[in-house]
């Protein structure tokens, strides 16, 4: 099911789709995350904004304004 | 031997440097550019290295300010920091994601040393890097393996600089990361799609991870609905509590020890002019540098262990949403709440904010936080015209007005940021794509070296103005034109309040003729009608000029004005004198409308030299310092005016 990273819950298995704007896309690549990155949201902040992801051991934070720029589905937990 | 320390933020680089360095280094900025560059040297079997410590940063592709400096300098073999070597750190606990930025390096034919630092914490976690794979990877450069926190690998890392290997010119992707700025950016996300495809490779046939990691648990407590501001504001009460009371008794002692050193001075050397620039212009200015230093270092040393531990970016996390829609960023509250202390350390932490635009809002409004050196000022004018009482029977109403004041402070900041905001243009995007590194103890070294880092930068770069005014000060309050102020000295000996004087009161009565005579007392005279709308006098307009050295000067220049002794904390000789005082129709001259007009007056004033030159040093321009100047000036007159209008 497809979704944006803004929708997601705390602690949700995810994988990166797609990432639409091209000048994020390569900032968030230079920080490791790429399409098809599996990923959960570690910590979201009080307000709900920003949220915070696991990207292999590197936690990251972004505004949700950013995280709606990213397309991702939901993965079957084992 | 010229070396470039290059790689990301938070992967232990400035402990290494701080490890090859020790103290024998400097801060400066590069050329132009806001961008910090901390520099410094160490021998070797009797080879000098230089050592320059880049701004940490994800890749080299010149967007923010920081990438624009390190592909500059890389790219133009003629620049003088151009290294003979780069020395690239990695966390090797997160090497994939640090193998973008090396890559990147390894495309220039620089000989290079790559340093897998942290290789402990990665150990801890699980993962296993195969250096002897790594190194047939990157054949033509070294690779150390260390641990600059705990002050591992020092000689590992000397060893490969003794040993530099020929690079055969090959590089990673075999193209050089392109610095031209004007590239699509789809091509830009093509190329460093590829390169992360190629380091995915790398690190398959590299490294290998046994268990998954986990978020701290402490986390979930920092940024806890209820729990994280709690701890925030315990924090932040703590760090208050020694920067208000503690560092009282440094500065008490800096303050006597510079009164004493002045008043010696004066007594061996001969009288005349050069006695009285050193003991009355030279010593004192120095004096108004040096007292600042334990507020800074204070605020400072708790900075550093904030920042140290990765408290701070929990701190950034929590605050941005709510600080956002006034132009801020998480990162400008620090900034602002240390101006409650002190505007010059405030002004100084804004560095951690990259956006420029959001720094430069926070920069300017800081100063509108009330400082400890409005106290004085405030609590005098309170004692004089707020009648001592309760409201409701319990509410000191001199303690509201107190409250008010501060409370106006913080509101005309924020207000004023919210102005700013729309008024002025970025060109950054506005992303925030934030690390929150892992949460540890705090390297001890590390945070004494940026003490001293900072008050170095302080003293010696705001110091050189700061001096200059004060001796332009001096200047201007002990000479008038033609002989104006021996004239008056004259003058008032011959009075009989004068005769009947004991030697003491003859003394103030001639210092306050002499300065109601020099230079600053006519500007006072020259600026009556420009202030007399505020309530204000001359005598008053001469306290507002000679504040600009520092807002608690208001007291003194009062005190001479009145020709009574300063008394310092509690001036009750000078408030007698000051509610006796009778404008020309016969009505007191602090009167509750010119009272207040005077307190909303030093809310919003930019009183402060000192404030002015860290802007000017943390901005690079004169630019921001005077339109500070002249905004907080306007903001200071209208309000004032409005509140002597509105109440008389």
């Amino acid at each position: 099911m497809q979704k944006r990273l803004s929708d997601c819950l705390l602690g949700e298995a995810i994988e990166v789709l797609s990432i639409e704007d091209d000048f994020m896309a390569t900032k968030l690549i230079e920080m490791g995350m790429t399409e098809h990155l599996k990923t959960k949201i570690v910590l979201i902040a009080p307000l709900g904004d920003p949220i915070a992801i696991d990207i292999k051991g590197f936690t990251l934070s972004l505004r949700i304004s950013e995280a709606e720029k990213i397309l991702v589905k939901k993965l079957s937990q084992h | 031997m010229k070396i470039a320390l290059l790689g990301n933020p938070n992967t232990g680089k400035s402990s290494l440097f701080n490890l090859l360095t020790g103290l024998r280094q400097q801060v400066g900025n590069f050329p132009g550019v806001t961008v910090e560059k901390k520099s410094g040297f160490f021998t070797d079997k009797n080879q000098k290295f230089d050592i320059v410590d880049f701004p940490g940063t994800y890749s080299l592709d010149p967007r923010s300010l920081d990438e624009q400096v390190v592909s500059k300098v890389l790219g133009d073999p003629q620049n003088p920091d151009y290294p003979d070597l780069i020395l690239a750190v990695v966390d090797a606990s997160r090497l994939e994601n640090n193998l973008f930025l090396f890559t990147q390096l390894y495309e220039f034919n620089i000989p290079m040393v790559l340093v897998l630092n942290m290789w402990d914490v990665a150990k801890k976690q699980g993962i296993q890097i195969d250096i002897e794979k790594l190194k047939q990877l990157f054949p033509d450069i070294t690779i150390v393996a260390t641990n600059a926190r705990l002050g591992l690998g020092k000689e590992r890392i000397l060893n490969a600089l003794n040993a530099v290997k020929k690079r055969n010119g090959k590089g990673f992707m075999g193209v050089a990361p392109s610095s031209n700025k004007a590239i699509d950016d789809k091509i830009k996300r093509q190329e460093a799609k590829l390169r992360k495809e190629k380091i995915e490779i790398v690190i398959h046939e590299t490294l290998t991870k046994s268990n998954t990691s986990k978020q701290s648990r402490l986390d979930a407590f920092f940024v806890h609905p209820l729990w994280g501001y709690l701890f925030f504001l315990g924090v932040l009460l703590v760090m208050f509590q020694f920067i208000f009371s503690f560092a009282a008794y440094p500065m008490d002692f800096i303050d006597g020890s510079f009164g004493k050193f002045a008043h010696w001075m004066s007594n061996i050397l001969p009288s005349g002019v050069l006695n009285d620039l050193i003991s009355e212009g030279i010593i004192p200015g120095i004096g108004g540098v040096v007292i600042f230093v334990p507020q800074i270092a204070l605020l400072f040393f708790f900075i550093g262990i904030l920042e140290e531990t990765g408290y701070l970016s929990r701190v950034v996390f929590i605050m941005d949403r709510i600080m956002r829609p006034l132009g801020l960023n998480g990162k400008s509250l620090v900034p602002l709440m240390s101006s409650l202390a002190c505007a010059i350390p405030g002004v100084m932490s804004a560095r951690t904010i990259s956006n420029w635009k959001e720094r430069l809002i926070t920069i300017l409004i800081a100063p509108l936080m009330s400082c400890s050196a409005r106290i004085p000022v405030y609590t005098l004018l309170i004692a004089l015209v707020i009648p001592e009482g309760y409201l409701f029977g319990f509410i000191n109403i001199q303690g509201i007005v107190l409250f008010g004041l501060y409370f106006l402070g913080v509101v005309g900041a924020l207000l004023t940021a919210l102005v700013l905001k729309l008024l002025i243009r970025s060109k950054s995007k506005g992303f925030m794509l934030l690390e929150l590194p892992a949460l540890k103890p705090p390297r001890w070294a590390d945070v004494f070296t940026s003490v001293l880092e900072k008050v170095k930068i302080f003293i010696f770069d705001a110091g050189k103005i700061i001096v200059a005014i004060s001796i332009v000060l001096w200047f201007l309050a002990s000479y008038g034109p033609g002989n104006s102020i021996n004239n008056a000295r004259e003058n008032i000996r011959k009075t009989a309040d004068y005769q009947s004087a004991d030697k003491e009161e003859k003394k103030n009565l001639e210092s306050s003729a002499g300065l109601k005579h020099s230079y600053i007392g006519e500007l006072g005279q020259i600026i009556e009608p420009i202030i007399a709308p505020l309530g204000y006098d001359w005598k008053i307009g001469i306290s507002l000029i000679t504040s600009f050295a520092a807002r608690e000067v208001f007291v003194g220049s009062l005190s001479t004005i009145y020709a009574v002794q300063d008394e310092g904390d509690e001036p009750t000789k000078l408030i007698d004198s000051m509610r006796n005082e009778k404008r020309t129709d016969g009505s007191p001259t602090y009167s509750l409308a010119a009272g207040i007009s005077l307190m909303v007056f030093y809310v919003f004033a930019m009183q402060c030299m000192s404030t002015v030159a860290i802007v000017k040093r943390e901005t690079q321009s004169w630019k921001w310092p005077l339109t500070q100047f002249a905004f907080m000036g306007i903001m200071a007159y209208a309000f004032s005016w409005l509140t002597y209008v509105i109440l008389t």
